[in-house]
């Protein structure tokens, strides 16, 4: 019965926060903003390929991919979580509750609305423009470049919920976008860090002095490490790097969800002990 | 019937509500009064169960409130002072959301008569975010009493209204009072709120200063009634030699033949004895009022304010 009551909140109040957002400029700009960098790249990829591209396809999208799910990870995050910390920090989140609304029914829509907005963002308008482009230049939709793209998404979600764990956490809400902030750009950091002092910033020769070892050496062991503890460099490694075999992809989605699962359940305990 | 069962609310140790009991009988209405940081808006929280008290439990119809008490929640309505949410969308959106959120019949044409009510019927498709602070209070309001709560709350009731809005607000609550809903108020201005309620609740820095039915207060806190007649020049010294025979002390005689006296209160029976003895004397009374003590007097007292009088400045 209750928790009967508790879906019927959820969905009217997705519903709501959904329209809200509809009628604000922000996403609709964040939308044309998403699509006009996964263009740039995904076409100036497809310019700069001089082999047959009908027979090596499949690695089209996925730099354009990777970087614009860099981009709308903390876009995504940052608007979401501004908008959630400004319903802690003005006590908003607390007027929810004073109706038929509890803290599950709240962190649930919220998770819920941004999912959808994420979904539509970062994985529906390039699904879509990729399917454009077959209908103009013939280049085929792999499920490879879907697959890709539903990576970048899961990465965009789950730092979307490492968000909102760092707002259930923090005193002072509003300071944990600047954490969420930083922490996202630590890790994109790392990886086009490495990616430099390792293919670009490397003695020609055998006799050179390799000035920049200490640097290599520090980012090697960064990007080795941070495997394991950013989705960024894993997304990085499956999409950038050839290994995006579907055991991979699908462990990878599996490790996801559950440190989703995990978050969610952690920013729910926080949330209550906050209110407590 | 909503009943305070040794509410207590303690923040890392610090009290912010001291051991709370009471029992607001329903159609009743309970007017929070209190300096800010008295405790009144911890308390309303609790009483709609947005935060756990530290001990004790708030039941309303022996059912404890708690977060998730979505029946109990459905049936009470909240005005808070500042509630700024949902700008975005119209005021008929916003109202239609709610009322999806509790379950309102027939949403159109209330929200419509609801609006025309608080006249905000020509602002009805604008978005909130254009409202001024007295037109989103009236839209909270018109929120509030949308699904015809059993109980409303009501935090800091006049804030940001005007005087009209003031007064369709008042005549709001009165005819949901004379319906039998339970209100609970809290407000910074006292004058209006004597009509309207019946209980009262004084809360300062956590403690409760007072708490009771408003007669009851008066009473022992030796609140006077005072008692106003007019009778013909002729008869005053007679009409105060009545007052005097029914042990009545302070008796001022005012101009244009005014008669002011206290009530006294160890005689239940005292209006109709006077009455008597009026008829009996054979005075003309031009008029006679009583009036009962101020919410303000009250408070006052209870917090040990001294009125601002003619020589504060």
């Amino acid at each position: 019965m209750q928790s009967e009551e508790r879906w019927k909140s959820i969905k009217i109040l997705t519903k709501y926060f959904l329209k809200t957002h509809l009628n604000r400029i922000d996403i609709w700009l964040l939308a044309s903003a998403c699509l006009f960098v996964f263009s740039l790249f995904a076409l100036n990829t497809i310019r700069t390929i001089h082999k047959d591209i009908f027979i090596i396809s499949d690695g089209i999208y996925a730099m354009p991919t990777f970087l614009v799910s860099c981009l709308l990870s903390i876009f995504i995050s940052f608007l979401s979580i501004m908008k959630v910390s400004k319903d802690f920090d003005s006590r908003i989140y607390e007027t929810y509750l004073y109706g038929p609304v509890d803290d599950l029914c709240y962190l649930t829509s919220v998770v819920i609305t941004y999912t959808l907005i994420n979904f539509g963002i970062t994985f529906l308008l390039p699904t879509v423009w990729l399917f454009l482009l077959f209908f103009l230049t013939g280049i085929p939709v792999t499920s490879i470049a879907i697959i890709e793209l539903f990576v970048g998404m899961s990465v965009v979600e789950t730092m979307f919920l490492l968000g909102l764990v760092f707002v259930a956490k923090s005193e002072k809400e509003r300071n944990s976008v600047w954490v969420v902030l930083i922490l996202q750009i630590f890790y994109i950091g790392i990886i086009f860090a490495h990616t430099v002092v390792s293919k670009y910033l490397i003695p020609i020769k055998r006799t050179d002095i390799d000035v920049f070892k200490f640097f290599r050496d520090v980012f090697s062991f960064l990007y080795a490490s941070s495997r394991y503890l950013s989705p960024f460099t894993s997304m990085f490694l499956i999409q950038s790097t050839g290994q995006s075999t579907p055991i991979m992809v699908f462990s990878f989605l599996g490790i996801l969800l559950a440190v989703d699962s995990v978050l969610f359940i952690i920013a729910r305990k926080l949330l209550s002990r906050k209110l407590a | 019937m909503i009943i305070f069962d040794s509410v207590t609310k303690e923040y890392s140790k610090k009290v912010v509500l001291s051991p709370f009991s009471y029992k607001l009988e329903e159609g009743r209405s309970m007017a929070i009064l209190g300096p800010n940081g008295a405790g009144k808006t911890t308390l309303i929280r609790m009483a709609l169960g947005v935060i756990p008290p530290t001990h004790g439990s708030v039941r309303i119809w022996d059912q404890e409130i708690c977060n998730s008490s979505f029946a109990l929640k459905r049936k009470i309505g909240v005005v808070l002072e500042e509630q700024n949410f949902l700008l975005d969308i119209s005021a008929t959106e916003y109202l239609r959301f709610f009322a999806e959120l509790y379950e309102v019949k027939n949403p159109n044409f209330r929200i419509t008569s609801l609006l025309d009510y608080m006249e905000l019927g020509d602002a009805a498709s604008r978005k909130i975010r254009t409202f001024s602070t007295g037109m989103k209070r009236k839209l909270n309001i018109i929120q509030a009493v949308l699904h015809n709560p059993n109980i409303l709350i009501v935090d800091e009731l006049f804030s940001g209204l005007d005087p009209i809005g003031i007064s369709l607000t008042m005549k709001l609550l009165r005819e949901m009072k004379q319906k039998g809903t339970t209100l609970i108020l809290s407000s910074h201005i006292l004058s209006d709120l004597d009509e309207l309620v019946d209980d009262l609740l004084i809360l300062d820095r956590g403690e409760v200063k007072a708490v009771g039915k408003k007669e009851e207060l008066w009473a022992s806190f030796e609140i006077d009634r005072i008692g106003r007649a007019q009778v013909m020049e002729t008869q005053v010294p007679l009409f105060k030699k009545v007052l005097m025979d029914l042990s009545v002390s302070d008796i001022r005689v005012q101009s244009n033949n005014a008669v002011e006296f206290v009530v006294p209160q160890d005689n239940p029976d005292f209006k109709e004895l006077l009455a008597g003895k009026v008829l009996d004397a054979q005075i003309i009374l031009i008029s006679l009022s009583y009036f009962d003590p101020r919410i303000q007097q009250l408070y006052t007292q209870v917090m040990n304010y001294k009125e601002v009088g003619d020589h504060a400045i």
